[in-house]
């Protein structure tokens, strides 16, 4: 990881990290924690996620202007290890998924594999922290973390489904009604985590509305409200334990490359 | 109140439903321990032992009680089958629910799979034990060992010994016990003990000395070196100094009874004059496990205990 953030830091490159301890992890499935205990499962410990990170901020810092962002966190641990790396004010940034703010590991009692996926659902109490980190901005971006595979793939036990799920049909709707409609951030800032802030992270040109650019974007019918019903997304794969949420916001349609893409959710 | 359809776990059943499967292996083990017959109460009904994973004792006395009861009863093991040539276990299962049994008896290595037979079949399902999560007639049987030799359950003091995290005897016995209102502890090295047990309203010893002495019974479980758990000790030997229950550990409580589910590892968590002393009612456990079964069989053919 040394070598990487300090050849990256050289062409202003940020590393994109999946923080995990493979050893740590031991082939667990889920969280570790009661639920786990209760259902007999072998579990991912919160030390996995956060042991990784601890020791890459570590690394930004000593790696001068080197620029590390954590994937999809899933532990409030996380979330206070980056409050205190930007504290240092260092070149840190960090993602979460809309399934790691709304779910918990009791969403995989029975053993569902829909709600089987890596970094693991984890508890309220890491909800309440992710939250807290969405609101005062320390963590940026929303993304999906989308993971697709088929019926057949995910029929196979709890041990040997694949992790993963998919959220890009479900990532809008998700988001609004979780965490603007509750208060928890405001429009705007649905817009900067989900769009601005991944671009300036990744060096991606803004989007800009005016005359003369070219189109790229999507328009959002916000009172629009709606069931998630798998069979209608346009991914191959719909392995999703949100089917039958009532969200309120939807894509109305995207429009990219002179084209219009209208939503059929 | 009917019985559940399928046996998934003692996680699920109720007091009464515990009550009345004791009620009956009562009755069978009377009969089995006299060696008369049993009426074929099942004898229009088919099974299948679908054992994914190696078993002596359940596989056995499944297969014999369902005899006494009539039952066209079929083995499968994974070894001789066609899982050696790639076949999946979803498309192995499509091929056995094609043949319509009544019953199914599971047995497989990974967690959750009996929910998972109970979504891909229509048979009736029976737990023989998935991965590390429950055995539910080990469970029955063990504490039915209990009830025959201490009457009640309540208040009870049982202490579940060693690797509790590799096992899906603790957790049913747990559920089980709970239900009962005994009082269950479990005792070993941290490494062997999950995390947050204490929710399932346990209490946790690390000196065997004292679970010994403060315990009515030790059910002393197999330090499972097929599931790795070598790797969270520093030597079996050394786990055999800290926590084996042996012949002089048994002075201090002389009144103490052992169980064990086995397949017993001697010089491990238990000496061989520990598993064959007056304290043991190892060979118990087994006679009852057939009766058990009896029960079990009886009670979800019947739904109500007449
Ligand atoms: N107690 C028990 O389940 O033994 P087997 O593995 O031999 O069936």
């Amino acid at each position: 990881m040394r070598r990487v953030l300090e050849y990256t830091s050289q062409i202003n490159s940020v590393v994109i990290q999946h923080c995990e301890d493979m050893s740590l992890s031991d082939k667990g499935v889920m969280n570790e924690g009661y639920i786990s205990t209760v259902m007999g499962v072998k579990g991912i410990p919160e030390i996995s996620e956060t042991a990784v990170i601890a020791r890459d901020i570590l690394l930004t810092e000593f790696v001068r202007n080197s620029r590390y962002h954590i994937q999809h966190i899933s532990c409030g641990k996380s979330v206070e290890l980056l409050r205190s790396a930007k504290s240092m004010n260092l070149n840190v940034t960090g993602e979460v998924c809309p399934h790691h703010f709304i779910l918990t590991d009791k969403d995989c009692l029975e053993y569902d594999t829909d709600a089987k996926m890596n970094p693991p659902l984890r508890t309220e109490d890491d909800i309440e922290k992710i939250l807290t980190g969405l609101k005062d901005d320390t963590i940026e971006v929303i993304c999906t973390d989308h993971a697709p595979h088929t019926e057949y793939e995910k029929n196979q036990g709890f041990y040997d489904s694949p992790f993963g799920i998919v959220g890009l049909e479900t990532a809008i709707g998700l988001t609004y009604t979780y965490l603007v409609k509750t208060g928890v951030i405001s429009f705007e800032q649905m817009i900067q985590k989900m769009s601005v802030n991944p671009r300036r992270i990744l060096n991606l040109q803004q989007v800009n509305i005016r005359e003369g650019e070219r189109a790229v974007f999507t328009i959002l019918d916000l009172n629009a409200k709606w069931k998630v019903d798998r069979s209608k997304f346009k991914s191959k794969s719909n392995n999703t334990p949100f089917d039958g949420y009532e969200v309120q916001c939807k894509p109305y349609c995207v429009i990219n490359k002179d084209q219009i893409y209208f939503s059929k959710l | 109140m009917n019985f559940p359809d399928h046996l998934i776990g003692l996680r699920y059943l109720t007091k009464q439903d515990l009550d009345n499967i004791f009620k009956l292996t009562e009755f069978y083990k009377q009969k089995i321990v006299s060696r008369k017959p049993l009426e074929r109460i099942l004898s229009t009904k088919s099974v299948i032992n679908l054992f994914f994973e190696d078993s002596t004792r359940t596989r056995t006395s499944f297969e014999l009680a369902e005899k006494k009861l009539g039952m066209d009863s079929v083995n499968f093991s994974a070894t001789g089958s066609s899982l050696s040539k790639g076949e999946s276990l979803l498309d192995t299962i499509k091929n056995i629910e094609a043949m319509k049994f009544d019953y199914i008896v599971v047995r497989h290595s990974v967690p959750g799979i009996a929910n998972y037979m109970t979504q891909h079949t229509t048979s009736r399902i029976i737990n023989a034990g998935d991965g590390t999560n429950e055995h539910p007639t080990q469970g029955l049987l063990d504490i039915y060992t209990l009830k025959e030799n201490f009457g009640s359950l309540k208040n009870l003091n049982v202490c579940i010994v060693g690797n509790i995290s590799h096992s899906r005897v603790a957790l049913s016995n747990i559920f089980g016990l709970k239900k009962l209102e005994a009082n269950v502890s479990v005792c070993g090295p941290f490494s062997f003990i999950p995390k947050n047990i204490e929710g399932l309203g346990v209490n946790v010893y690390t000196d065997i000395n004292e679970a010994i002495k403060k315990n009515d019974v030790m059910n002393i479980l197999r330090v499972q070196l097929e599931r790795n758990a070598g790797s969270l000790l520093p030597s079996v030997n050394e786990f055999n100094k800290y926590y084996g229950v042996t012949k002089d550990r048994l002075k201090l409580n002389p009144k103490i009874k052992i169980l064990h589910p086995g397949p017993m590892n001697i010089n491990v968590e238990i000496d061989y004059h520990t598993s064959v002393s007056d304290n043991s009612l190892i060979f118990e456990q087994v006679t009852n496990g057939v009766a058990v079964k009896c029960a079990l069989f009886h009670l979800m053919n019947d739904k109500k205990i007449s």
